[in-house]
């Protein structure tokens, strides 16, 4: 790599890079899960890149990008290092592109509005800023405290209050990016014309770096209204949530949890603030063993949560935050209460979700202690219309269920379907000699995993609402895309990127020996038409 | 053909039905597509390949769209594209770039789901100046060349 280094510092001069050591292994993963069980048995830094560079502007990237394509170095674009599908796994023959130095703002349209800013921008301070100016982006990921702007687009992100503003798709008014080839564009979304603006939007750094992008703002909220619900059974609680969204009602803020990630939401267990004490308290301890105990009977600790079900726990709970000004969201609020209310719903008061919005970002970015405790945890977040969403639930959860203890809730629902949040923890198995842990629980891990997106595929639904694909995703991505959509991903990776140094092995399967779908002197099946309307006549 | 979803507010329809057959028979069901003015002359498919003018306006509902999933074949192969329903998703490029607006440049639209109204539905709308469709750049129209290369629909 000194070599390769020192081709760049030549190439590239003013780029500030490092080949550290110590970079190399913070720069050398993201927060997949699965990296943390390597970690916890000393595997540590198996992934280094051969450096990591940070650029400060467009043209900086340009130029880094250039190289890449000229000399085929691996170029693996870096946000916050929040993702938890393995998006960032590079060589030691690649180079991280850290993008946190791009942080400027560049555009505030107070008349549209808008933002224009680079995709470096953190996502805490980016709100904080908006807010002091009177203003919202509404984007609020639980990992708001370690992901940037950048990291959204790419990943196709969701935050918490997207009942009202949607993804982070429905933000982004244009992109500026630079194509595997080295070249800037920029691609505006248009309602009715032509866009590639989607193509890079979820792309996770395989297509395309981007530098910057144009959000659309909305005006800071001044008022709040909340209240919680409690269902006596989950589906009942997502036919609330259904009817709400389908009458128009937009709660920024729309969660329901199923009886016993309810009873956890009502004692704010998942909430606690739990810091070390000193070095002993890390270690695993007769919590912990407890712990893997039950886990390592998965489906008998299922079947005891389902059989107690709502009777213990207090039945599902919904959490509804409606914000904007004036009287508008205590009107939403009074409406919701008594659509809900009519379906059999029991009012909780404002409690359930003023203690939520307190605790909003408590859960994310730290490590789940059962790693700390020999077991292991993931969330797994699918989506389906409503009319599939049924099957969906109950078959993800049997099969989560056979190896896995598993809890759900639904914390973003559209007026055609919603997104179901699995958490799982795991362990080895019964028997399992102390020294082969770690190997135990990933071969459980990864069983467990197949199992799920593969029942979410058979149930009609889509593999990932809001992490992505990564490289835990992307073996079983044919299952939802088929032959041909894989094909076409390859394709458009070709187009953007033809020498294949963005990200490679993230998001995408493995090509096939023969491009599948570029067939030179294909005849077309499908008629050449001319224009609008021609093919209305039947 | 053409297939409600009450549940989930979603019509399934073949893409050569016209807009206009697909409006009457959703507004004798008691829905709506929601266009603005009349339906557009043509097929679903065509009016969505020339980018659903008179749809609602994409920016007035952040929770909400137009195509929710869609079927469609290789210009080149006749292969069917399956994009299955969902509300949103998190699989890679969103694949319906290469069909809505893009005049049939690289797929054929064959069946797509669209998201429908009750016909008294109260309209989601939240204020934003939004830009104005400019034109299609050099550099977007030479990544459009390399994209039908790519799949081999030159």
């Amino acid at each position: 790599m000194t070599s390769l280094l020192s081709h760049f510092a030549r190439e590239v001069p003013g780029v500030r890079v490092s080949d550290s050591v110590v970079d190399q292994v913070a720069y050398g993963r993201d927060l997949w899960p699965r990296h943390h069980l390597a970690v916890r048995s000393g595997v540590v830094g198996t992934h280094r890149p051969g450096a990591i560079v940070w650029p400060e502007s467009t043209a900086d990237v340009e130029r880094i990008v250039a190289f890449c394509n000229h000399t085929g170095t691996p170029l693996v674009p870096f946000g916050a290092g929040s993702g938890v599908c393995g998006g960032v796994l590079p060589t030691s023959e690649a180079l991280v592109l850290d993008m946190k130095r791009m942080t400027r703002w560049l555009a505030l349209d107070a008349a549209a509005p808008t933002l224009t800013v680079e995709a470096g921008q953190m996502g805490l301070p980016l709100e904080d800023e908006l807010g002091r100016r009177g203003y919202t982006l509404g984007h609020f990921p639980s990992s708001i405290v370690c992901s940037t702007v950048g990291g959204w687009v790419a990943g196709r992100s969701a935050g918490q209050s997207s009942g009202k503003y949607g993804k982070i798709e429905d933000m982004v008014v244009s992109v500026e990016c630079v194509t595997g080839r080295g070249e800037r564009l920029v691609l505006p979304r248009r309602g009715h014309g032509p866009s590639l603006l989607p193509l890079v939007i979820g792309s996770e750094g395989t297509l395309a770096v981007i530098t910057q992008a144009t959000l659309r703002l909305h005006p800071r909220p001044t008022a709040r209204a909340f209240a919680g619900f409690a269902f006596d059974s989950t589906e009942a609680g997502w036919e609330g949530m259904r009817a709400l969204f389908q009458r128009g009602l937009r709660p920024a803020v729309a969660r329901l949890y199923d009886p016993f990630d309810a009873m956890l939401a009502r004692q704010g267990a998942v909430k606690a603030e739990k810091t070390a004490k000193g070095p002993g308290d890390a270690a695993p301890g007769m919590g912990g063993a407890v712990l893997r105990t039950m886990l390592r009977a998965p489906g008998a600790l299922n079947a005891l949560v389902e059989g107690l079900g709502s009777r213990v726990f207090g039945g599902a709970l919904l959490v509804l935050v409606f914000e904007g000004e004036g009287d508008g969201p205590g009107e939403e609020c009074r409406e919701a209460r008594a659509v809900l209310e009519a379906m059999g719903a029991r009012y909780e008061g404002e409690g359930p979700a003023r203690k939520w919005l307190a605790h909003r970002y408590s859960v994310s970015y730290r490590q789940a202690p059962v790693f700390r405790d020999g077991a292991f945890s993931d969330t797994m977040e699918v989506a389906a219309s409503w009319s599939k969403l049924g099957a969906l639930y109950d078959g993800v959860r049997r099969a989560l269920g056979e190896s896995v203890f598993v809890m759900a809730h639904f914390s973003h629902a559209y007026p055609d379907g919603c997104c179901i949040y699995f958490s799982f923890a795991g362990s080895a198995p019964p028997g399992t000699p102390r020294g082969e842990w770690d190997a135990a629980s990933e071969a459980v891990y990864d069983r467990t995993w197949r199992a799920a997106l593969g029942a979410a595929v058979d149930a009609g639904a889509t593999l990932a609402h809001h992490h992505g694909v990564g490289r835990s995703k992307a073996p079983k991505l044919a299952l939802e895309l088929g032959s041909t959509g894989i094909a076409t991903a390859h394709a458009v990776k070709r187009a953007f990127d033809p020498r294949g140094i963005l990200n490679p092995g993230a998001l995408l399967p493995p090509v096939s020996p023969e491009p599948y779908l570029k067939r030179a002197g294909t005849a077309p099946v499908v008629r050449a038409t001319a224009g609008l309307g021609q093919r209305g006549a039947r | 053909m053409i297939a409600l979803d009450t549940k989930s507010l979603l019509v399934e329809v073949s893409a050569d039905v016209t807009v206009a057959e697909l409006e009457a028979s959703l507004v004798d069901a008691h829905y709506t597509l929601c266009l603005s003015g009349e339906p557009p002359e043509g097929s679903v498919g065509a009016w969505l390949a020339a980018g659903a003018r008179g749809a609602p306006c994409p920016w007035d509902d952040p929770a909400d769209h137009l195509v929710a999933g869609f079927q469609a074949k290789h210009r080149g192969t006749g292969e069917d594209l399956d994009v299955r329903a969902a509300p949103r998703k998190s699989v890679g490029p969103d694949l319906l770039a290469l069909v809505v607006g893009m005049r049939e440049r690289y797929f054929v639209l064959t069946r797509v789901w669209l998201r429908i109204f009750p016909r008294d539905a109260r309209p989601v709308v939240t204020p934003f100046q939004a830009p104005a469709d400019g034109p299609v750049s050099p550099e977007e129209s030479a990544l459009m060349a390399r994209i039908a290369t790519e799949l081999g629909v030159t």
